[in-house]
């Protein structure tokens, strides 16, 4: 009897069933290859980004991504990764600064040479900036124009591209000193900070805004890395010195010079370190007192001081520096093993922390909105 | 997590256990299993309770012109981890890591002793007769590294064939040529095989970039392939008439390999100008002698493997030599007719040397040894075999390896298995030696691994259906994973525990009838693999590991009548995540692929021609982020062999 089953069993085993099991395989497999929708999720995230401070993280050195964070100042919270969250795709290696305008954000990108362009607003992405070769920072002139720094091929030459607003088309050329970097705008005129690239560099380059022609060449210390506007009319350059060719120790120490509005350098001060470069020059809202940093510290200096004063802010070593026009708040950015996430810090104007955020890898510099 | 599951498989078992005695009256006449077969193959012997998957060997035609990864994506639902087309692929089986499958050539572990990763998008089909994928955990019987499975690749020496020649040479899209001989003579001593094997393709092919603004169409760059490779087999057979012993086989066989490949950008890059070259050269030496109820192997390799790798973006132009001896001897003793006992003692020594070991060249001596004791019913109908290793590295004791594995027929076309055994992984020398960084006091990852599950076999006239049905759980502990430490310098540490489980269900079914055969596969597997919940990172608790699709599977469709044949293979892979909190997936897709073959007999020669359609419906996909892999694409193919055979050639 028993056997008798079995052999039945098997039989119809052999016969339904596994005609049976191939038809629901097939039919399993072939219902589920429908093809995937690709439609973007209609939540519009409308205003989300209009009042805000942006992070800049460059993102790890080799492969990786940057990214830019988002710190709520209501909410006080942080959101990390926004490009991609919003666009599904990485912003490409090595961020280096981002800048808004006509409520545009344009997210400088310098090892894919691209800038990215977004609604500020919603951080929807909607163009590129392509042509560039290892751009540096973003700044508006007009409503249709904007200059855009570069080291160009090899990082050893330097330029601004000029880019045309209407198409993000690059629309000309202006060769400049080695290592294009920094840029200020200022009564008409562009002034361009030469940190040198991978070779040197001790000049800052001034381009007429309207015309885009070069009107002089300043002299200034080794490698200058930032500007800032005092409330006096003249501008301020950090310039971070230079190493020699081992590395062993500076060859050109850093320094910090103030140039008047007819281009002649009124005040040079220089740093005493045979090792540590100052860098990150920033400004207050009233533009009377700039940090620094320097030696693993975070330093302040007034604009009219007639030496360097070393009032230690504090210790900290920074890789980015900001300052919020709208609470005068001092951000620090700590990119700590720069392969994990970093911290963005807040101190009041005293000197205290305030409270801290964690960015993403490699934070270098914020965007106040 | 795994103890609930441990306890469910536990409790699963015994219920089949109970159901089996209960309800089935014990079958009758012959049985599946062959008796006690001693061949030099350990997979074979001893394996016994694990679930291995067997390329069929008459697919092997079929990708002569290709790479193994090639073949196992369409012949297996395992999960190669593909950087794309001519990339580096590596194997991920029941959720572990890339270096948690040992690569075993003819016994021999691959392995690299640097990163202890196998590239298997570079290793010729053409140069193997046999592919074998054992999954589950068997370190006893295989060793550091046989975490998640191994891959036995084996060659056959076959004697007495005569003069033969085969050659097989494809062209294919984006530029891919390929050309392989192999000439080999055989009488009933002595057995030399020569293979050659070329390959070159641009792979310049088109994609969509996804990372890119308004997500242009693009073509790859810097992808270009050269590879080629020569495998010279002899082997001696010294059995004669008068001797007393059943087998005395001298073998020797001589890989070198050299492959050139540029290594292109990923999707967020903009360009690459990277390359790497590789030179490898492998040496084998092995005796097999059977006298009576004594079998033994005593078999010896040399690998060399040299990498040249430069990247003039990142100033790197670097090279790597990685050098490894192994020494092996097996003993298969017949105590009884029912009983075997295997004794194995092996040493190991790994030496490498590169710019990252900071002036010191790292040398590592392993000794293991090992002993199976194997017994079946004289019915057959039980097998079990009980296994246990002991390694030492550099003088430091690895834990103790011990293993179990049953077969149980429960009525005829139903049998029952499963398994238990403990695994380990030997740090790689960049684990323990990279400047900075490397921890000399990692220790070896471990863990449990353990399956159960039936396989029924029916069979009536034209058709055939077999199905095997496995569940598996592992764990593995002291897991190493490389992070920043304090000071900022990332630094490997026996950190994470990771569990894992799943199902494995292969249904093929077969039709033959005089000139015709249908055959169907469907192969599926699930896998559930997840950061304990004790992970350092708490967003990483229990979530599922990254580049670890939970669903995978196949169906394969093959249809012949006379000399022509069609085949049409259908994968789908589910999504996998890419970040290990879970928050970001790569989305599932399937591929298709189709081969089309007509083969011309004549008498001592015949000639094959073939056509085939890789992602037949052009699906755009990556397995890992940013990584492009080609759409639709083809291949042809002309393969010609000979054969003959001296009269004189006597069998054995």
């Amino acid at each position: 009897m028993k056997t008798n089953s079995i052999k039945k069993l098997s039989a119809m085993l052999k016969a339904k069933t596994a005609w049976l099991f191939l038809s629901v395989a097939i039919a399993v497999t072939f219902s589920s290859c429908q093809k995937d929708d690709d439609d973007d999720n209609q939540t519009p995230s409308v205003g989300k980004y209009q009042k805000g401070v942006f992070v800049v993280n460059e993102g790890p050195f080799q492969n990786g991504t940057g990214t830019i964070s988002f710190i709520n100042r209501d909410s006080l919270t942080i959101e990390n990764n926004i490009f991609d969250s919003i666009n599904n795709r990485p912003l490409g290696n090595i961020v280096q600064s981002m800048n808004v305008h006509n409520s545009k954000a344009y997210i400088v990108v310098n090892n894919a040479d691209k800038i990215e362009v977004v609604n500020a607003d919603d951080f929807k992405e909607t163009g590129v900036i392509n042509g560039l070769k290892l751009p540096r920072y973003f700044l508006p002139i007009d409503n249709n124009k904007a200059y855009v720094s570069q080291w160009g091929g090899n990082a050893t030459e330097g330029s601004v591209k000029v880019i045309n607003l209407n198409n993000n088309t690059i629309s000309k050329t202006i060769n400049t000193s080695t290592g294009a970097e920094a840029m200020l705008l200022h009564n008409g005129k562009v002034y361009v900070s030469n940190i040198g690239g991978f070779d040197g560099d001790s000049t800052i380059t001034v381009i007429n805004a309207s015309t885009d022609a070069i009107e002089a060449t300043i002299n200034v210390g080794a490698n200058p890395t930032s500007m800032v506007l005092g409330s006096n009319g003249n501008i301020y350059v950090l310039c971070s010195g230079k190493y020699k060719i081992d590395f062993s120790s500076l060859e050109s120490k850093g320094s910090l010079y103030e140039i008047n509005s007819s281009n002649t350098v009124v005040n040079n001060f220089e740093f005493a370190s045979m090792f540590s470069q100052p860098s990150d020059l920033t400004i207050n809202a009233a533009a009377n007192k700039m940090y620094y940093s320097y030696d693993g510290k975070i330093y302040s200096q007034d604009i009219d001081a007639s030496s360097l004063q070393f009032n230690v802010f504090a210790t900290r070593n920074a890789y980015g520096l900001g300052i919020d026009k709208v609470t005068d708040y001092i951000y620090v950015a700590d990119a700590g093993n720069f392969a994990s996430n970093g911290k963005v810090l807040r101190y009041n104007a005293n000197g205290s922390i305030i409270d801290s955020f964690t960015a993403g890898i490699a934070p270098n510099g914020f965007f106040f909105r | 997590m795994v103890m609930k599951t441990g306890c469910f498989l536990m409790l699963w078992l015994q219920a089949t256990l109970l159901w089996a005695q209960h309800y089935i009256a014990p079958a009758d006449s012959s049985l599946s299993i062959p008796a006690v077969t001693i061949t030099a193959n350990r997979l074979q012997n001893l394996g016994i309770g694990n679930k291995t998957t067997k390329v069929d060997s008459a697919q092997l035609i079929f990708f002569a012109h290709q790479n193994l990864t090639d073949i196992l994506n369409n012949e297996t639902a395992l999960f190669l981890r593909s950087y794309g087309l001519g990339s580096l692929a590596t194997l991920s089986v029941r959720g572990t890591a890339s270096t948690q499958t040992a690569i075993l050539w003819n016994g021999f572990n691959l392995q690299s002793p640097m990163n202890t990763l196998y590239d298997l998008s570079l290793l010729p089909v053409f140069f193997l007769d046999d592919i074998a994928v054992q999954q589950g955990s068997a370190g006893a019987l295989f060793g550091s590294g046989a975490v998640g499975g191994s891959i036995h690749l084996n060659n056959q020496e076959k004697f007495n064939q005569g003069f033969s020649i085969k050659y097989a040479s494809s062209y294919g899209s984006f530029q891919t040529l390929s050309n392989a001989l192999s000439i080999a003579y055989s009488n009933k001593k002595w057995f030399t095989q020569t293979r050659l094997f070329y390959k070159q393709a641009e792979n310049d092919f088109t994609f969509q970039n996804l990372a890119k603004f308004g997500k242009p169409i693009e073509r790859l760059t810097n992808a270009q392939l050269n590879q080629y490779g020569v495998l010279h087999e002899h082997s001696l057979n010294l059995k004669n008439k008068k001797a007393k012993a059943n087998q005395n086989l001298l073998a020797l066989k001589i890989w070198h390999q050299g492959n050139t490949r540029n290594i292109p950008p990923s999707m967020t890059m903009n360009k690459s100008i990277a390359q790497q070259k590789d030179g490898i050269t492998r040496i084998t030496a092995s005796w097999h002698y059977h006298l009576f109820r004594w079998n033994t192997v005593f078999r010896n390799a040399y690998f060399k493997e040299t990498i040249l790798f430069k990247d003039e973006n990142s100033s790197l132009d670097e090279l790597y030599i990685a050098q490894t001896i192994i020494s092996e001897w097996e003993n298969n003793i017949t105590l009884r007719p029912q009983h075997l006992l295997q004794i194995a003692a092996n040493y190991t020594f790994n030496t490498a040397n590169s710019e990252n070991y900071a002036g010191t060249t790292p040398v590592q001596h392993r000794g293991a040894l090992f002993a199976s004791y194997k017994y079946h019913t004289k019915n057959q109908k039980f097998n079990g075999v009980a296994s246990i290793r002991q390694e030492v590295i550099n003088q430091q004791q690895v834990p103790i390896t011990p293993s179990l594995g049953l077969h149980y027929q429960i009525i005829k076309p139903l049998q029952y298995k499963a398994s238990i055994s403990r695994n380990f992984k030997v740090p790689s020398f960049n684990d323990w030696y990279w400047n900075q960084g490397g921890n000399p006091n990692l220790l070896s990852e471990k863990g449990w691994g353990a399956e159960t599950g039936f396989e029924v076999k029916l069979a009536k006239q034209y058709f055939s259906f077999t199905t095997e049905q496995t569940f598996f759980a592992n764990t593995i502990n002291n897991r190493i994973i490389w992070l920043p430490n304090e000071i900022g310098i990332w630094t490997p540490e026996n950190l994470s525990k990771v569990n894992s489980k799943g199902i494995e269900s292969n249904i093929t079914l077969q039709y033959q009838k005089n000139y015709f055969s249908l055959t169907i596969k469907a192969n599926y597997q699930w896998v559930k693999a997840t950061n304990s919940s004790n992970a350092a990172n708490k967003a990483e608790a229990n979530k599922q590991l990254i580049y670890i699709p939970m669903h995978k599977g196949i169906l394969q469709f093959i249809v012949s009548y006379r000399n022509t044949q069609w085949q049409y293979q259908h994968s789908f892979t589910g999504k996998a995540f890419v970040t290990s909190d879970n928050t970001k997936t790569l989305p599932p897709y399937h591929i298709a692929n189709m081969i089309l073959s007509q083969k011309v007999a004549f008498k001592n020669y015949a000639f094959n021609v073939l056509a085939k359609v890789n992602n037949l419906y052009n699906q755009s996909y990556q397995v890992i982020e940013w990584r492009a892999m080609p759409g639709r694409h083809y291949e042809i193919g002309l393969q010609f062999s000979f054969n003959y055979k001296n009269s004189k050639t006597n069998p054995l």
